[in-house]
């Protein structure tokens, strides 16, 4: 397979999620096909038939068998990993609770499709966004680089804090563009990333049960120690950030800020559009005005504190969306107003959705909506949808 | 129980703790404690939501004394599937895993992926406690629950309308290694059942009776009596079903009527007398069918049904041997397309072949590709004669054979030092499967020199490390010197050489039975298993019927495991297909053809799909052993050697087979064809034992009757049997001539 060797290559975001899942020394692998996500799965079996990959490839019959067989794998201590997207996601739903409630460092790459009906095969993230009640961290990535990388660290963020973790890369933008990812030597990611050491897991000389029946009151014990393990995870992903950027040279952190010092406007946004908004942005400073652009990269845990750092001297955020909470609007909007609430200079924010099932966005677009948002034109309390067919 | 079966003592081992949650009388609780005494503690248990799931205790108790995985109700067997794999990716392969899951997350929600798992052969145990209906939530109906039954939610006055679901139907569809139906009230069978199952690989089910006191309506008291009554009054039968296809029925007592059963129960107290009688008709009904699937199959081959002697199957290279089928056809599929690139690229031949068809390794991207490439024929070795199908230049050949060509020019393969490589491997491979190891002393009876059979074997049991005589096809005397003098364990050499050395050790006044012989691999002839029967009877050994030809590899294509049920095909390096000889199209599944092999890895001679002419059937079932490997029938008999006489397709093993079953005969025969008075006339000669002679004509033409009267009666064709002289068919040593064809060309 093309990329496998360290350096240079030009590959597609979905090779990068292989060769991540490879340098990671992955050892189970349950997954089941799905558009945009199917060559992982195709890749990550051959890996395993040729040998490459020291992995056991288990061809589950659906995603809720898949996410099944990573459970029971994750609980024996192995590093396991599984891909899929959209209805896949969706048919996993009950087991990434399970996961989660289970304290698995499972890792899964969701290559972001809608959801049907009507069909379709195109990008929005609102198959993932869904999810952010599950316990799960997601992240988001910009580039194949990101991808590779963000597995990587996805293991050292998980297996300390024993939350499994989502990489997203939106589908077809990402998944099948080829782009230059530089491909980490594999003892380097080996010294990023040593193997696990459980803490628990099945073993029958030290016989235990895992998830019974259970009062109320310890229950209520462990998922208030899930959301704290949430709440730490925030210093410690972007501990392991740090440490990838002094290893690789390529840091990450929870946000990204991009021409934001200072500005008077910041576009709130996540995922491969990012730089379709990082043209506009460029555009409108080239003509004086002062906006910046800001990147959500990890959903959840949500980096209230980052964001509102970022935020202080900001007069208006327009948060951009490819996914929606019908009845209420653009889910990231609905983010970044919640942190923000009670701040004390909470800036105007203003919503748009876009892009949803792969409608095309343009640079044009956004522009024209951040100077609609820049003049406070836009309606602070509805979403403003562009970029449909009217 | 049967009387005549010895008692047996329950494993003393508990690894249910006392005091937890169950029911009083739960036939579910009884059931796991019993399970686990047969299973140990090297065991971790996968239970997904059912009475089991809230009565083992609540956090942070358990009453289990063995790791417990609490799991999702649609999702038993694919989280066991994972635990399984992560075992295994930490090096464990001991440790069991069983999915233990209620009617609810069998039967129904969790069937899918119970489905998937058995498709896959996953190597775990699943568990299905049955109680028949979903008691954990309130008695409401599973589609475990029996016709005519009350629940919550097939309320009076509509009881249950459907039958209960043939779970294990649906199982033994999938072909799993094994099945088997067990309950509570018969602890000895249900821990008799459960050993079996921790001691075999792959995918296991065991469906179990448990009764629920509660949800039957009966007195707790009654959980025993109730189970008992189950089984004897065929409601619920005991039985076992290996690879979907042997069943086995495990108790059979005297027959009590179902009223017996229903009549305690309070859920079936609605029923009339007239419910009762068309229920007991559908219970018979299944019985009948049940009985018929044991009963026909224990004809063919008795020897499945002795308790099983299960020795550890031994494996050379047990990661491709035992690889999943989804991984096996990955692989094939890449070496196809490399076999496919290097014969397009270094071989005249095909590359004319393939242009011809316009086909380049890019155009195979399935496995069903192959049915595009074209077929390599006996004919084309001669016609390329010495060395047009070599794809390497003679530099690189180590090694030339050729196969006895009786007709025209020799066929000629070659081999690179990796070839030699992997041809040892392979009968290292084919040596192990029969139980072979460095102890053993092989006897190598195959001849020596172009034949591939006596350096096949040769390498094979040194790469084995075993010690080696080489004998080749001659020297009887000095072979049965060895035999006795050197302890030789294994012999290899064709089927009719053992009869012959048998049949002289008897007439020098050697038992062979005293000899160390233990395991021998024959082939190079078609042989039937009534040979195999009387060369395992008179050498005292286990005989493995062995595959292979020159032009592909020699020996070493395919063996018979210890199972001896068919001939494991090394498809890692031989992708086989069987093939219509009249329509050249691949025959429906299960049915004889001819069989196709293409190379997947030899480099000097690759051959593109070598029509052998060896007709035969493949089996895709898991084997006993374990391995994955798909595996050949004996051969039925050559498309190029079948008689047409009169009309009727003839194969000599046919004969073969029909003639072996006279015990008065000797394993020896000649069939002459020839033509009188316009007419085919097919003459069978035999050798009788000595007693018949004894007896005179009479008995010589009552004989030959006998036997005329069999051929007409099963193949419809009565040829003329002639018993001659003892010593007068000539014996052979390395290929047998059987057929003499003197009918006019």
């Amino acid at each position: 397979m093309a990329g496998l060797e360290a350096g240079a290559h030009v590959i597609e975001g979905n090779t990068a999620a292989v060769i991540a899942a490879a340098l990671a020394r992955v050892q189970v692998i349950a997954a089941y096909p799905i558009t945009p996500s199917s060559p992982i799965v195709e890749s990550l079996s051959d890996l395993c038939a040729q040998g490459k990959l020291q992995a056991r490839f288990i061809p589950v019959e659906s995603e809720h068998s898949a996410m099944a067989a990573c459970i029971g794998a994750s609980m024996t201590g192995c590093r396991t990993f599984t891909a899929t997207s959209s209805q896949g996601l969706a048919l996993m739903h009950e087991l990434l609770h399970w996961a989660a409630g289970g304290r698995l460092p499972i890792v899964l790459v969701n290559v972001n499709r809608a959801l049907a009906p009507p069909w379709t095969i195109f990008c929005d993230q609102s198959d993932s966004f869904s999810q952010r009640d599950t316990g799960w961290i997601q992240i988001y990535c910009e580039t194949a680089q990101e991808v590779l990388d963000s597995i990587l660290q996805a293991y050292r963020i998980s297996e300390k804090i024993l939350l499994p973790c989502m990489v997203n890369m939106d589908g077809f933008y990402l998944s099948h563009t080829a782009e230059p990812v530089e491909v980490p030597d594999i003892e380097e990611a080996d010294r990023f990333l040593p193997g696990w050491e459980p803490r628990f897991q099945l073993d029958v000389a030290v016989p235990g049960a895992f998830g019974g029946g259970t009062a109320p009151a310890p229950y209520m014990e462990f998922r208030h120690q899930l959301q704290n393990s949430m709440e730490q995870a925030k210093d410690w992903i972007a501990e392991v950030g740090n440490e990838f950027g002094r290893q690789f040279g390529r840091p990450y952190g929870l946000i990204e800020l991009y021409r934001a010092e200072p500005a008077t406007l910041l576009v709130v946004i996540s995922g491969s559009v990012t730089g379709t908004a990082r043209e506009a942005v460029d555009r409108l400073r080239d003509r004086g005005i002062p906006v910046g652009l800001l990147r959500v990269r990890v959903l959840r845990p949500f980096p209230t504190e980052e964001v509102r750092r970022a935020v202080s001297g900001v007069e208006t955020l327009l948060v951009l969306d490819r996914a929606v909470s019908y009845g209420q609007g653009g889910t990231l909007a609905q983010e970044l107003k919640s942190a923000l609430y009670g701040h004390h200079r909470m800036p105007h924010i203003f919503s748009g959705v876009m892009g949803l099932g792969g409608a095309p966005v343009s640079r044009e677009m956004i522009e024209e909506t951040i100077l609609m948002a820049w003049e406070k034109k836009l309606d602070s309390c509805r979403s403003l949808w562009f970029g449909g067919t009217k | 129980m049967n009387g005549a079966q010895p008692p047996v003592f329950l494993p003393e081992v508990e690894l249910v703790g006392a005091g937890n949650l169950a029911c009083a009388g739960c036939g579910a609780n009884l059931a796991m404690r019993l399970a686990l005494k047969a299973l140990g503690d090297r065991t971790i248990v996968l239970i997904p939501p059912s009475c089991w799931a809230v009565f083992d205790g609540s956090y942070p108790f358990s009453s289990l004394r063995v790791p417990l995985l609490h799991v999702a109700f649609e999702a038993a067997a694919s989280t066991a599937a994972g635990v399984k794999a992560g075992l295994v990716a930490k090096g464990d392969d001991e440790t069991l895993v069983m999915a233990w899951a209620g009617d609810g997350g069998t039967f129904d929600i969790g069937l899918q992926a119970l489905s998937a798992a058995a498709e896959r052969n996953d190597d775990f145990l699943f568990v299905c406690y049955d109680n028949e209906a979903y008691m954990n939530t309130g008695i409401q109906r599973s589609s475990a629950t029996p016709q005519g039954a009350w629940t919550t939610t097939t309320p009076l006055p509509a009881p249950k309308s459907q039958a209960k679901k043939n779970i294990m139907g649906i199982m033994a569809a999938h072909r799993i290694p094994y099945g088997a139906t067990t309950c509570v009230a018969f602890p000895e069978d249900l821990v008799a059942k459960f050993k079996t199952a921790r001691e075999m690989r792959g995918f296991r089910f065991i469906h179990l009776l448990a009764p629920c006191p509660p949800g039957w309506k009966c007195d707790p008291s009654l959980t025993v009596t109730l189970g008992r009554l189950a089984v004897t009054s065929r409601y619920f039968p005991l039985y076992e079903v290996r690879c979907g296809q042997t069943y086995r029925i495990t108790v059979q007592e005297n027959h009590v009527s179902l009223q017996d059963y229903l009549d305690p129960q309070g859920r079936f107290q609605h029923l009339t007398s007239a419910d009762i009688e068309a229920l007991e008709r559908n219970v018979q009904e299944e019985w009948q069918k049940l009985q018929s699937c044991a009963s026909s199959q224990t004809q063919p081959s008795t020897i499945k049904f002795v308790p099983i002697r299960r020795r550890k199957a031994m494996y050379w290279e047990k990661e491709m041997e035992c690889i999943s089928r989804e991984e096996l056809r990955t692989l094939q599929l890449r070496r196809l397309r490399d076999t496919v690139r290097r014969v397009s690229e270094k071989v005249p031949f095909y590359q004319a072949a393939l242009k011809e068809r316009g086909l380049k390794e890019n155009d195979i991207r399935s496995l069903d590709d192959i049915k595009r490439l074209p077929f390599t024929l006996k004919d084309d070795f001669r016609k390329t004669y010495p060395f047009g199908l070599f794809a390497v230049p003679l530099k690189e050949i180590v090694r030339l054979h050729a196969s006895s060509g009786t007709t025209g020019k020799p066929v000629l393969t070659g081999y690179t030092r990796k070839d030699l490589d992997l041809w040892s491997n392979l009968m290292a491979r084919t040596l192990t499967a029969g139980g072979v190891t460095q102890e053993d002393v092989v006897q190598n009876g195959y001849g020596y020199g172009l034949f591939t059979g006596g350096l096949g074997f040769h390498m094979g049991a040194e790469r084995l490390g075993a010690t080696v005589i080489p004998m080749s096809a001659s020297a009887t005397d000095r072979q049965i010197l060895f035999m006795q003098d050197l302890g030789s364990t294994v012999l290899s050499c064709t089927p009719s050489f053992a009869l012959y050395l048998a049949e002289t050790m008897e007439s020098m006044g050697i038992d062979p039975r005293k000899l160390k012989l233990r395991v021998g691999f024959f082939g190079a002839e078609p042989w039937t298993s009534e040979a195999r029967r009387q060369i395992e009877e008179k050498l005292g050994l286990k005989a493995h019927d062995i595959y292979g030809l020159t032009e592909v590899i020699g020996p070493g294509v395919s063996v018979e495991c210890e199972a001896q049920n068919g001939l494991h095909i090394n498809e890692d390096h031989f992708y086989p297909e069987l093939i219509d000889p009249n329509t050249l199209e691949p025959v429906g599944l299960g049915e004889p053809g001819e069989l196709v092999l293409t190379t997947l890895t030899k480099e000097a001679t690759s051959v593109l799909r070598y029509r052998t002419r060896d007709i035969t059937t493949l089996d895709w079932s898991p084997c006993e052993c374990g391995r994955t490997l798909v595996r050949m029938g004996k051969v039925l008999g050559r498309s190029d050697d079948m008689i047409i006489f009169r009309g009727v397709n003839l194969y000599p093993s046919q004969v073969e087979t029909l003639l072996f079953a006279f015990t008065e005969i000797e394993p020896i025969y000649l069939l002459v064809l020839g033509h009188e008075k316009q007419r085919d006339e097919l003459e069978i000669r035999v050798e009788a034992k000595p007693e018949i002679y004894r007896g005179g004509p009479t008995a010589i033409i009552e004989l030959a009757e006998k036997i005329r009267k069999k051929f007409q009666g099963v193949i419809s064709v009565s040829p003329k049997i002639s018993v001659v002289e003892r010593g007068s068919i000539e014996r052979s040593i390395g290929k047998a001539k059987r057929v003499m064809d003197l009918r006019p060309k």
